[in-house]
This record gives C-alpha cells, structure tokens and sequence, in this order.
C-alpha cells in the first residue's frame, strides 16, 4: 500500500512537471495585460484575436498546416514502405537500416537542418523555400511513421498474407486488404506524431525557411525578438490546442495503444 | 478436384535440407496425412504444394497441371493453418466470403454460398462475429469454411487441430473427415499426432529427415512398419534386438537376450540384426506358477518380473521386466491385472509380433 501511495505521489510530481509550464503558457495567453507576465493580470481573449488579426501569423499558421499535411503524407508513405522493407526483406542490413531511418531522431536537429542547408546549396542557389523545408521535415518526420509501423509488423503474423494469397489475392490485393488494414492503426498514430512534430518543428525550419515561405514556429521567433506581448503564448496555446486534437482524434479512431502493445 | 503429383522434390534452407527426394501420388478424393517429427519436412512439402515456397528441384502436378511454377494465388488451393491465420479486422462472414469475392463472383452467388457453408460447418448466427470473440472450436471450423468456399482442387491442413482441447479435437477429427468425403476433395493433412493420422487418413507417409520413409494405409503402416523409427513413431511398441535364426513356417526365429522367440515378417528379410516389435495390447500375461494354456498353441512364453504398473482408467500399463535391464510394456484388464514384484509370463502369438531389419 505504501508503495503504491508513493508512486501516485512521484507519478504525480512528475505529470506536474510536465505539464506546468504548458498551464503557464495557457494562463499567460489568457493574461489581459500588456506584457508576458505570470501571474496574470486579469482574464482576455484580446491576444488570441491579436493573434488571428496578424496577418504574418495568420500566413504563418496556413503556411505550417500545408507543410506538415505534406511532409506527413511523405513520411507515412516511405515510413511505411521502409518499415515494412526492414521487417521483411532487409535481412543482415535490417539493423545498419534501421539505424539510420531513426537517426533524424537521434542527431541534434540543428544539425539536420544545417546539413540540408549545405547539400541544397550544393545543388541549386534557391536553398531555402518550400520545397526544401517539404524535404527536410519529412526527413525528420520518417522515424515516427517507421518506428509506428515497425512495432505494429513487429507482432504481425505472415500468414494472414499467406492465407490470402491462398485464396487467390494478388500480392496487391492482398496488401490493400490484409496487411493495410491490420497495420493501419501504426500507420495512423506514426501519421499522427509525424504531423505534430512538423508542426512544432523549429531548428531545421529555422535553416531551411525563405521568403513566403515560414513556419508558425519561425513567424513566433522573429516576433518575440521585438514584440514580448502575450501573442506569443496565445500562439503557443493554438500550438498545444492542435496537438491535443491530432492525438485525441488518433486515439479515438485507431487507439494508440498499438504502440506499446504491437496490435490491437 | 485433382490429384496431386509429387516428384523428386528438393528444398534446401541454407545449409539445412528440409527435403531430400520426395516424390509422392495422391489419388483423386484421398485423403494422406504427412505424419513425422517436427523438422522432418511435413510442413516444406504443404508450403511447397501451397505455393508459400518453391522448390529447388522437382515437380508438382495438380491432376495433369503442373503447378510448381505458379504463385500461390493461381493454384486453387484451400489451406487451413495451424493458428488459423482468420483475418481479424474481418467478420466470420467477411472471412469466409473473401475467397469468392478475390475470385470477382457476383454478390448474389457469393452470399449464397457463404451461408451453404456456414451452415455446413454449424456456424450459422455467429456471421457478425470476429474471430477474437469465437472460441477456438468455432475459430477452426471458420477456418476450413474459408478454405472450402471457393470449391479449390486440394485442401491443406496444417496441424489444424494442435491448439483445440483434447475432447474437442477428437471431435474435430470426425468432422473433417466426414466433410472432406461430402467434398470428395483431395487432402493432404499435416500432422505429429499419429492417432489423428490414423483416424483421418486414407494413407499415412511418414517423413523423417526430409524423406518419405514408408507411405501405406493406417493399418498396414501400423502392422507391418518398414523399420524400427517407423514403428516407435506410430504407437507404443516394445522391441527385442537379435540375429535372425532362420525361419519356421511362416515365422522368422530371432535369437535375443531371452532365448528364440518367433515372429511374423516381410520377406527376404535381411540379417543379421533384427528388430521384434511387439505391441502392447498384443502381449497377454498369466500367472508363472500356473501356465494355463496348453504349451503346443505356438505362442511365445517370456517369464518375468513385474516392476511397475500404472491405472490408465479402461486398462493397466503394467511393466514386466523379462531380462536384465528389458522391460515390456503389456496392457492388461484392471481386473487381471497382477501386482508389483509378482512373477509372471508374458505370451504373444508369433502372428502378431513384426520384424524388422536394422536400419
């Protein structure tokens, strides 16, 4: 009983870590004040239509759900097929590819972001824009589809796609109606993550970002440097807002339990 | 319906030889199960038939369509697995009706035939369910109903019943053969269990080491096994070693560790070393002080010891020991059955015992 007191107790101190500055920055959003205080001074939605007023932040948000909804459709697509190659067909290579689909996650984004810099310098003088940030996030939305599908073909079992070869599906159909459906939930919730950390992603949009062509996250930056009004975290809050919706709709449909139990 | 046709087949994983020269004629209608240890071939050469792998070297017909080369989609087969392998996003009826709807039959046909089937395999108002919410007897017959929808050429059976409970998979085992002779479909039925082999099978070919050794009816294979692997495969058999004497009427002489004994054979049987087996139901006992039958009926009389006996229920396992270090496994009426440590004689007709040369 203690023992179980206790962990409430440090489950607790460590939800409250997590998730106080976020209550922070929804509080501070809500501030009728002039300046990013905290506490508040006085309860106003005045920085959120502030917010919504601003046409470089209205730009800037348009501009981040097109960004993200492509570079997700991108990295679902080759996640997915990568993940798929690793599980089935790699054999020896399995674990040298699995390496490096994952390693956008493990090196210091930064870095990403100025390595595609060099490499589009390389190839063209128009570096920064939209296609080189369509380019860069997906690169660095891959490993979230991959590890997704991974963990879900992990506990697939082939010969589902024998029996349907069996009963006369091409390898096609069978993809389409065997395989598809029974790793869509991974397929959705790696989609899910994909799409929010695009959304959120900073240092390689901060390489990679040109004219016409700015992240939300890109857009907050350039303002704070010389406005440090409440806009910021009514931004923030939009920010936080979105992820929660991608993550509830995810669990609501598909359930993102797949991802630590292998299937549903 | 087809025969199979099964021709010098070879198949190799890496440096492991899962088939070596199998070659095999399944007749129109029959049903053979492939009976063996695990690693003997059993399952490569149904892959091999299914089209789930290809052989290195060999052919397969199906009736007079070699079929070897073809994907597994274009041979019309029906397979059941060993897990099921029943699509669990899909309904029973989504299951059963998938094969037809992959063939592009019209709706109507479709429905039609789904539910002649659910209701050939008793799984009428459970159409709606998942396979998650079947119990594992329902679970299985959804399985063969899939595999027989589609009126295939051959049907596969892959240990369906290894994961059903002892009093359903016998069960099962009625219900399968009764469907497959309604079908008059040719099977081949992958199986360890030999009763289960011996029960459904039409023939039994038993592999070893990626080899058919000995294919024949139940009986035949039961009775007169080729060697001695064979015979302790299929049921319980007791074994006396020794050099083969000559023969007397029809009866072969051994030379053994407890004197001549004499036992049926096939002919030409070579030496020296031979095997008698001797089946357990096969063995009577009687009492060593009081030898009941009359010494001229030709049966063989070995004196021992009991060691052990152990109550099966409907019959004693009783365990006599008739020379240093040689058991015999007799079965034995709970009522005749006599205690430890008693002296007693255990007799066999010649007729019933079986030799065997070493392999």
């Amino acid at each position: 009983m203690r023992g179980a007191r206790a962990l409430a107790f440090l489950a607790g101190v460590v939800y409250a870590f997590l998730l106080l500055p976020i209550v922070v920055v929804v509080l501070a959003a809500l501030n009728a004040g002039d300046y990013l205080t905290f506490p508040p001074q006085g309860f106003s939605l005045r920085w959120f239509v502030h917010f919504a007023q601003d046409e470089a932040f209205t730009h800037a948000f348009v501009f981040s759900l097109e960004l993200a909804a492509l570079a997700t459709a991108f990295a679902t697509v080759l996640g997915t097929l990568a993940a798929l190659y690793v599980a089935r067909h790699a054999r020896r290579a399995a674990d040298a590819l699995r390496v490096l689909f994952v390693a956008p996650l493990q090196f210091p984004a930064i870095l990403t972001g100025v390595a595609l810099l060099i490499f589009f310098y390389a190839l063209h003088t128009k570096a920064q824009g939209t296609l080189s940030l369509v380019v860069g996030h997906t690169i660095i939305c891959i490993p979230y589809v991959f590890l997704a599908v991974s963990v879900v073909l992990a506990g697939f079992d082939r010969s589902l796609e024998e029996a349907a070869r069996g009963l006369g599906a091409s390898p096609f159909a069978t993809f389409r109606r065997v395989t598809l459906p029974i790793i869509g939930a991974g397929v959705a919730s790696g989609a899910a993550f994909a799409f929010i950390n695009s959304f959120g992603e900073f240092p390689v949009s901060l390489m990679l970002a040109g004219v016409g062509a700015t992240p939300l996250p890109i857009e907050l930056f350039d303002y704070l440097r010389f406005d440090f009004d409440p806009t910021a975290a009514a931004v923030g809050t939009v920010n936080i807002a979105m992820a929660t919706v991608v993550v509830l709709v995810t669990e609501r449909i598909v359930g993102l339990e797949v991802l630590y139990r292998g299937r549903r | 319906m087809s025969s199979i046709v099964l021709e010098h087949l070879a198949k190799r994983f890496g440096e492991v030889v899962a088939l070596d020269d199998l070659s095999l004629a399944i007749a129109d209608g029959e049903l053979v199960a492939f009976l063996g240890p695990s690693g003997c071939g059993k399952t490569t050469t149904l892959r091999l038939i299914a089209g789930f792998e290809t052989p290195d070297r060999g052919a397969i017909y199906f009736g007079s369509r070699r079929v070897d080369g073809l994907a597994p989609e274009r041979r019309d087969v029906g397979m059941v697995f060993q897990n099921y392998a029943l699509f669990p996003h899909l309904t029973v009826w989504q299951n059963v009706a998938f094969g037809l709807e992959m063939r592009r039959l019209e709706r109507q046909a479709i429905r039609e035939r789904v539910r002649a089937v659910l209701r050939e395999v008793q799984l009428e108002g459970l159409e709606g369910r998942y396979p998650r919410q079947l119990s594992g007897g329902q679970q299985q017959r959804t399985a063969l109903a899939r595999a027989l929808v589609t009126n295939p050429s051959v049907l596969l059976l892959d240990e369906p019943l290894a994961n059903l409970d002892a009093n359903l998979r016998e069960e099962m085992r009625f219900f399968i053969r009764t469907i497959q002779r309604e079908h008059g479909i040719t099977a081949v039925y992958v199986t360890h269990d030999q009763s289960e082999a011996m029960v459904l099978a039409d023939r039994i070919a038993v592999l070893m080491g990626g080899r058919i050794v000995q294919v024949d009816r139940p009986e035949e294979l039961y009775r007169r096994p080729r060697d001695l692997r064979v015979a302790s495969f299929v049921g319980v058999c007791n074994v006396l070693t020794g050099e083969l004497a000559g023969r007397r009427g029809d009866a072969y002489a051994v030379e053994t560790p407890v004197g001549r004994v004499f036992a049926s054979g096939p002919e030409g049987l070579g030496g020296p070393r031979v095997h008698v087996i001797l089946r357990p139901e096969d063995l009577a006992l009687a009492s060593a002080d009081r030898p009941d039958e009359p010494s001229a009926d030709g049966r063989v009389r070995l004196p021992g010891a009991v060691v052990a006996r152990a109550y099966l229920g409907n019959l004693v396992d009783v365990r006599v020991e008739v020379a240093q270090g040689l058991v015999l496994r007799v079965q034995a009426r709970p009522e005749e059955a006599p205690r430890a440590g008693e002296r007693v004689v255990v007799a066999y007709d010649p007729r019933s015992a079986w030799c065997v040369a070493d392999a």
